[in-house]
C-alpha cells in the first residue's frame, strides 16, 4: 500500500470508526432507556407530564447525547470554530474575558426634569463615566410641554425638551468626566441628535473625545411599547439620516442601538427576538446602504441589547445563535468582508420580567443566575444589571450596590469567565444553539418574503404574533403551568406592596409650560420660521434632515415645532394593526 | 344630553330627535332579540326609507376601516351625517369578540354627526343580516344621510350583509397572490363600486388589470342577458386609493353620489330599500317559525336522529305535522 | 362556564339568544404599553364577551362618547400615567352627564392604593391593578352580568 492509500485508508478508518462509536452510543441510548431508565421512571414517575423550555415551549429531552448533534448536522468547525473568528459562535472576542472583563455598567435611572443635571454630577462624582438620558412622553410623542394633549405626562417618564435651552442647562456637567452618553428618543430622533449636537457645540465639548450613542431604534416601537410618531417608511428614512449623518460627520459615535431586549415584556420568544431584531437591523442597513456605503463600513455601527430570562439555558443559547445568526447574515447575505461587520457588537443584562415585586430579596437570587448565564452565553461588550427592588421608583444605594456586587462575584468568584466559552460541546447547549438558529432563520425568510421588516409591520405581523403570545404566556402563569415563586408558588398570604409611582408636579410642569411660552416670546421668531420652512423642504425634498434640524434648533425652533413640521409633511401613523394585534 | 327614557315611546321620540343614547339603545336591544327593539322598531320605521346604504367589503387586509375612515371624512366635508356600522368575527366557540374597527375612526369619535357602533356576527344563521339591517334602520330614523355598513366579505353572511345595501363597494387590494380569488366570485356581481386601496403597493398593475378584467368579463355577460337589467345602465368604476394618504377619496364619494342618483332616477333605490324589507320580514318569520316549532319540541326526536333512527326530512316533517296540530310525533 | 351563551345547539334545545356583555376597553393618557389590555381583551373574548377596543392615547371625550354610542354595559381603562387623578374622574363625570352613568366603570394599571378612595368616590365602580388575575377579572364581570339580568331593568 502506497502513503497516499494508507492515510486514505486510515481517513476512512476514522470516518467509520466515528460513525460506529456513534451508531454504538445511539444504540446503548436506546438501551439505557429500556433498562435503566424506564424501570425507575415507572416507580418514581416524573414531577411533569411534560418538559418544556420556558419561552419557547421546546420540548426538553431527558438525556442529551453525541446522536442529537449527529442528526442536527453538527460540525465543530462549521458551526463552531473559535473565539474571535467566524462565525463566532464561541465569542467575538479572541481571548474570551482572560484580558478583560466585560464593561460593568448600570442603569443610572433617568432624571425628571432639572433634576437630571444634578444627579448626572453626582453620578459622575461616583466614578461613573456613561449616562443615560431618557426623555418624557410628550417629547418622544412629538410634543411641546404646552400642548394640552400631554398634560400631565411633562418630565414623568424622562426629561422634558422643548428646545435647546433645555439640554444647555442639563449639560452643566464637568465633560472631563463624561465620556459617554446614551440618548434614548426614537421617535423624533434627528430633532433630538441636533439639539444634542447644539448643545454639545455650545459647550465647548470635542465630539472625538466623547461617545454619543443615540439608540434611534423606530421600527421595533411599531411592534412594541410603540413611541412613534410617523408611518414606518418615514420613520426608517429619519433613522436612516442619523446614521448616515453619523457616519459620515462623528464616526467615533454610535448611531444605533437595536434594542432585543425591549421585545421581552412584549412577550417575544428567543428566536422571534433574534429574527425580528436581525429582519429590523436588515431594514436599516438595506438604507443605509442605499446611501452610498458598504456593508463593511456599516455593520460595525450596529448595536444590540440582548436580555436573558430565567431559562438559563433558553438565555445562553439565544446569546450564542444571536452571534451566530448575525455572523451568517452580514456574511451571506450582504457578502461582508471585514471582520469587524460580522462581529455582533452587543449589551448584555438579566431581564427584569423575570423579577417580582413580591418578596423582592429572592430577585437578587434571581439576577446572580442570569448574569450567569450572560457570563457562560457571551456577555457581550458590558452587562448591566437591573435592580432587585422594583417597588422603588429611584434606585436606592443599596440596590445599586447590590447590582454592582453581583458582577464582580459572577467575574471574580465562579470561574465562569477563566476559560472561553465553557458550555460549548455540551450535548444539550449545542443541540438547543443549533435549533434556535435554524428556527431564527426561517422566521427571518419568512419576514424578507414579506418584503421585509416595514411591509411585515404594516401587515401587522409582529404585532399578531406577539398578541398571541402575550395571552398564551399570562395563561401559562394564571394556570400553574409555569411556577413563579412569589407570584404563584411559595406565596405570601399577607404581603402587599406598591409600586412607588411619580406623582404629578404640578409646579414642574407649569414651570416648564411656561418656560417654553417665554422662549417663544423672546427668540427670533422670524428666523424660525425661516429655518421651518427649511425643514419643511427637506422632508419633502428627501435632504438628509439633520442638517435643516440642526440650523432651527440653534434660533430655538422648538422640539414640538419640529416635529409637526415634519408631520405635515409625513402625515402620523395610525396603524391598520394595532400593539396586540387587533 | 338627556338621560334616555325609561319607555318606548319617548324613547323613539328621542330617537327621531337623534339623540346619541337612545339609538344606542335600541340597536342593542334588536342587537340582543329583546322584544323591546321590535316595538321601538315599530314606531319608528315610518320615519326610515331616506338614508343611502353604502356596503364597504374586501379580503382582510385590505384596508376597509382606514379607507372608510376617510371617506367618512369626505362625507363630512360634504354636508352630511354619517353613521358606521362596524362589523367584526365573533369566535364560533366562546361567542366572544374583540371589536377594534373603530380605532382606526378614532378621529370622528367625538363629532356629534358621525355615530360608529360595533357588532359582532355572533355565530347565528341570518342574524347578522337581520341586526346590521335593525341598526341601519335605527339609524336611518336618526336622520343619518349615510350609513357605511363595513364587513370582511369572507362568509356568505357578510356577504349577504354587504348586498343588502344601496352601493356596494368591494375593495381590493395588491400583493395578496391571486387577488380576484380572494374577492369571492359573487362579489364581483353584487359590487357597484370597486377600489384598489394601498394602491402605492408592488403589484398595483397587475390586480388592476385583473379586476378590470373580470368586470369587462360581467359587463360582457350582462350586456347578453337583457333579462337582468338592474345593472346595465350602471357601468361599475374601477378606482384606486391610498387610504393612509386620503387620496382617491373624492373620486370613491363622487362615484357612490353618482350611484345613489342613477339609483334614485331608476327608481331602484326604493326598490333595493323595499327589497331589504322583504328579506327581513322572510328572516324574521322563518326564526319566529323555528322557534315555535322547537319550543314545543322534545328531544326525543333530536336523539332519534342522531341514533340515525329518522332521518332529517322525515323529522322535519313531522315536527311540522306536529305544530300544525297533528298528533303524530 | 361560560354564563353567556350564544344561540347555538347546547345539549339538544336550541336556547334563545342570550346577551352578551360588551365593555369597551382604553388606555387613557399617553403611554402605549399594550399588553396588559391585550391580556385581558383576549381573556374576556374567550369568556364569551364582547370587546369593544378603542384604542390607545384616548381623552375622557373620546371615551365616553364611544361608550354611548357602543351601548356598553362597562368601561375599563388600563392607565400607566399620573394623570389617572384627573382624568378618571373626569370621565366618570362625562358618563354621568351623557345619562350613561349606570355603566360598569373599571380602572386598571399602576394605580397606588392612596388613589383609590379619591377614584372610587369620583365614581370608579373597582380598580383592578397591574397583575390582577385575569379569571378574578372574569368572574367578577360575570357575577355583576348575572346580578343585572336578573333584575329587570336592563
Amino acid at each position: 500500500m502506497t502513503a497516499e492509500h494508507k492515510d486514505q485508508a486510515r481517513g476512512h478508518k476514522q470516518t467509520s470508526d466515528a460513525q460506529n462509536s456513534s451508531s454504538k452510543i445511539a444504540a446503548e441510548a436506546q438501551r439505557w432507556q429500556e433498562q435503566t431508565r424506564a424501570p425507575f421512571v415507572s416507580e418514581n414517575p416524573e414531577r411533569r407530564e411534560s418538559f418544556e423550555t420556558q419561552a419557547l415551549k421546546w420540548p426538553i429531552n431527558p438525556l442529551y447525547s453525541p446522536a442529537d448533534l449527529e442528526a442536527l448536522g453538527f460540525d465543530y468547525m462549521k458551526d463552531l470554530g473559535f473565539p474571535g473568528e467566524y462565525p463566532y459562535t464561541r465569542g467575538t472576542k479572541a481571548n474570551g474575558h482572560r484580558s478583560n472583563f466585560w464593561t460593568m455598567t448600570q442603569v443610572t435611572g433617568f432624571g425628571k426634569g432639572e433634576e437630571w443635571a444634578k444627579r448626572a454630577r453626582y453620578m459622575l462624582d461616583q466614578g461613573l463615566s456613561g449616562l443615560i438620558l431618557e426623555h418624557d412622553l410628550a417629547t418622544t410623542n412629538g410634543y411641546d410641554s404646552d400642548d394640552p394633549i400631554v398634560e400631565g405626562e411633562v418630565g414623568r417618564a424622562g426629561m422634558a425638551l422643548d428646545s435647546l435651552e433645555d439640554l444647555e442647562k442639563a449639560f452643566d456637567l464637568p465633560f472631563d468626566k463624561l465620556q459617554y452618553l446614551m440618548s434614548v428618543c426614537n421617535a423624533p430622533q434627528p430633532v433630538n441628535l441636533a439639539m444634542i449636537i447644539a448643545a454639545l457645540e455650545k459647550k465647548n465639548v470635542d465630539p472625538k473625545e466623547f461617545v454619543l450613542h443615540i439608540v434611534n431604534g423606530i421600527l421595533i416601537e411599531y411592534i412594541c411599547v410603540g413611541r412613534y410618531i410617523y408611518p414606518p417608511e418615514h420613520g426608517l428614512r429619519l433613522a436612516t439620516d442619523c446614521i448616515e449623518y453619523i457616519i459620515r460627520h462623528h464616526p467615533n459615535w454610535a448611531p444605533i442601538s437595536i434594542i432585543s431586549a425591549q421585545l421581552q415584556p412584549a412577550k417575544a420568544n428567543p428566536v422571534q427576538e433574534i429574527a425580528f431584531s436581525l429582519a429590523i437591523a436588515c431594514a436599516y442597513i438595506d438604507e443605509t446602504l442605499k446611501r452610498g456605503f458598504d456593508i463593511d463600513t456599516v455593520a460595525p455601527y450596529f448595536h444590540f441589547v440582548v436580555n436573558v430570562d430565567m431559562d438559563f439555558f433558553e438565555g445562553i443559547c439565544k446569546l450564542r445563535a444571536f452571534r451566530k445568526c448575525w455572523a451568517r447574515l452580514m456574511k451571506e447575505r450582504y457578502g461582508a468582508t471585514n471582520p469587524d461587520a460580522m462581529k455582533i457588537r452587543m449589551m448584555t443584562s438579566p431581564t427584569t420580567i423575570a423579577l417580582t415585586l413580591q418578596q423582592p430579596l429572592n430577585n437578587i437570587g434571581r439576577l446572580a443566575i442570569m448574569a450567569t448565564a450572560c457570563a457562560l452565553g457571551g456577555a457581550g461588550d458590558n452587562m448591566t444589571t437591573p435592580l432587585h427592588d422594583e417597588a422603588h421608583s429611584l434606585p436606592a444605594e443599596e440596590a445599586i450596590r447590590v447590582g454592582a456586587a453581583l458582577q464582580h462575584i459572577v467575574a471574580h468568584e465562579t470561574g465562569v469567565a477563566e476559560t472561553i466559552d465553557p458550555l460549548a460541546g455540551s450535548y444539550y447547549v449545542e443541540t438547543l444553539t443549533k435549533q434556535m438558529e435554524d428556527a431564527a432563520f426561517a422566521e427571518m425568510d419568512k419576514i424578507f418574503d414579506m418584503g421585509g421588516a416595514v411591509k411585515a409591520i404594516e401587515k401587522g405581523y409582529f404585532q399578531r404574533a406577539l398578541g398571541r403570545e402575550q395571552y398564551e404566556r399570562n395563561k401559562d402563569v394564571e394556570e400553574g403551568r409555569r411556577k413563579w415563586v412569589g407570584v404563584n408558588h411559595l406565596k405570601l398570604a399577607e404581603e402587599k406592596r406598591e409600586i412607588e409611582i411619580f406623582r404629578l408636579n404640578d409646579a414642574m410642569e407649569e414651570e416648564q409650560i411656561a418656560k417654553v411660552r417665554e422662549l417663544r416670546e423672546r427668540r427670533d421668531q422670524d428666523a424660525v420660521n425661516a429655518a421651518l420652512a427649511k425643514v419643511k423642504a427637506a422632508a419633502i425634498n428627501g435632504d438628509n434632515m439633520v442638517v435643516s434640524c440642526l440650523e432651527a434648533v440653534k434660533v430655538y425652533a422648538t422640539h414640538g415645532e419640529l416635529c409637526h413640521a415634519m408631520r405635515e409633511v409625513f402625515g402620523e401613523y395610525h396603524a391598520d394593526s394595532q400593539l396586540g394585534g387587533f | 344630553m338627556t338621560a334616555i327614557a325609561d319607555n318606548i315611546n319617548d324613547l323613539s321620540r328621542q330617537i327621531l330627535a337623534g339623540n346619541i343614547g337612545a339609538g344606542a339603545r335600541a340597536i342593542r336591544w334588536l342587537d340582543d332579540g329583546d322584544p323591546r327593539g321590535a316595538d321601538v322598531l315599530s314606531l319608528i320605521f315610518p320615519h326610515t326609507g331616506r338614508a343611502h346604504l353604502i356596503g364597504i367589503t374586501g379580503p382582510p387586509g385590505a384596508g376597509k376601516s382606514s379607507l372608510t375612515n376617510t371617506l367618512i371624512t369626505e362625507q363630512r366635508r360634504r354636508g352630511r351625517r354619517v353613521g358606521v356600522i362596524a362589523i367584526d368575527p365573533s369566535s364560533p366557540f366562546t361567542g366572544g369578540a374583540i371589536l377594534g374597527d373603530r380605532v382606526r375612526m378614532a378621529q370622528h369619535t367625538v363629532d356629534p354627526d358621525v355615530f360608529i357602533r360595533s357588532i359582532g356576527t355572533r355565530g347565528q344563521a341570518g342574524g347578522l343580516s337581520r341586526s346590521s339591517h335593525d341598526a341601519c334602520l335605527v339609524l336611518d330614523a336618526m336622520n343619518y344621510d349615510v350609513i357605511f355598513v363595513e364587513t370582511v366579505g369572507v362568509g356568505q353572511d357578510e356577504i349577504d350583509v354587504v348586498a343588502l345595501a344601496h352601493t356596494t363597494l368591494i375593495i381590493g387590494v395588491p400583493g395578496l397572490g391571486d387577488e380576484v380569488q380572494a374577492v369571492k366570485a359573487g362579489l364581483m356581481e353584487a359590487g357597484d363600486i370597486f377600489v384598489i386601496n394601498k394602491a402605492d403597493r408592488d403589484g398595483y398593475d397587475d390586480t388592476y388589470r385583473q379586476f378590470e378584467l373580470m368586470l369587462h368579463l360581467r359587463a360582457e355577460s350582462v350586456s347578453r342577458n337583457e333579462i337582468d337589467k338592474k345593472a346595465s345602465a350602471w357601468s361599475p368604476p374601477l378606482l384606486r386609493a391610498v387610504a393612509k394618504r386620503a387620496e382617491g377619496t373624492v373620486e370613491i364619494v363622487d362615484a357612490t353620489d353618482a350611484h345613489r342618483e342613477y339609483l334614485q332616477n331608476s327608481g331602484h333605490f326604493v326598490k333595493r330599500s323595499s327589497h331589504r324589507e322583504r328579506e327581513q320580514f322572510i328572516c324574521l318569520l322563518r326564526e319566529a317559525v323555528v322557534d315555535e316549532i322547537m319550543e314545543g319540541m322534545d328531544e326525543g326526536i333530536l336523539n332519534r336522529i342522531l341514533r340515525r333512527e329518522i332521518d332529517p326530512y322525515t323529522a322535519a316533517s313531522h315536527e311540522l305535522a306536529r305544530w300544525k296540530g297533528n298528533t303524530t310525533s | 362556564m361560560n354564563t353567556m351563551p350564544t344561540a347555538s345547539w347546547v345539549g339538544f334545545k336550541m336556547l334563545k339568544k342570550t346577551r352578551p356583555l360588551r365593555i369597551l376597553l382604553a388606555k387613557l393618557g399617553m403611554d402605549t404599553h399594550t399588553v396588559g389590555i391585550t391580556v385581558i381583551a383576549h381573556a374576556l373574548r374567550e369568556a364569551g364577551m364582547e370587546v369593544i377596543f378603542t384604542g390607545l392615547k384616548q381623552t375622557p371625550d373620546m371615551v365616553a362618547a364611544a361608550a354611548v354610542q357602543e351601548d356598553v354595559d362597562v368601561v375599563g381603562i388600563s392607565t400607566l400615567s399620573a394623570g389617572h387623578t384627573r382624568s378618571l374622574p373626569k370621565l366618570a363625570r362625562l358618563l354621568r352627564e351623557a345619562g350613561a352613568g349606570d355603566k360598569l366603570l373599571l380602572a386598571g394599571g399602576v394605580i397606588p392604593e392612596e388613589d383609590r378612595q379619591l377614584l372610587e368616590d369620583a365614581g370608579v365602580d373597582r380598580i383592578f391593578t397591574m397583575g390582577s388575575d385575569t379569571r378574578d377579572i372574569v368572574a367578577y364581570l360575570q357575577e355583576w352580568w348575572l346580578n343585572k339580568s336578573e333584575s329587570t331593568e336592563v
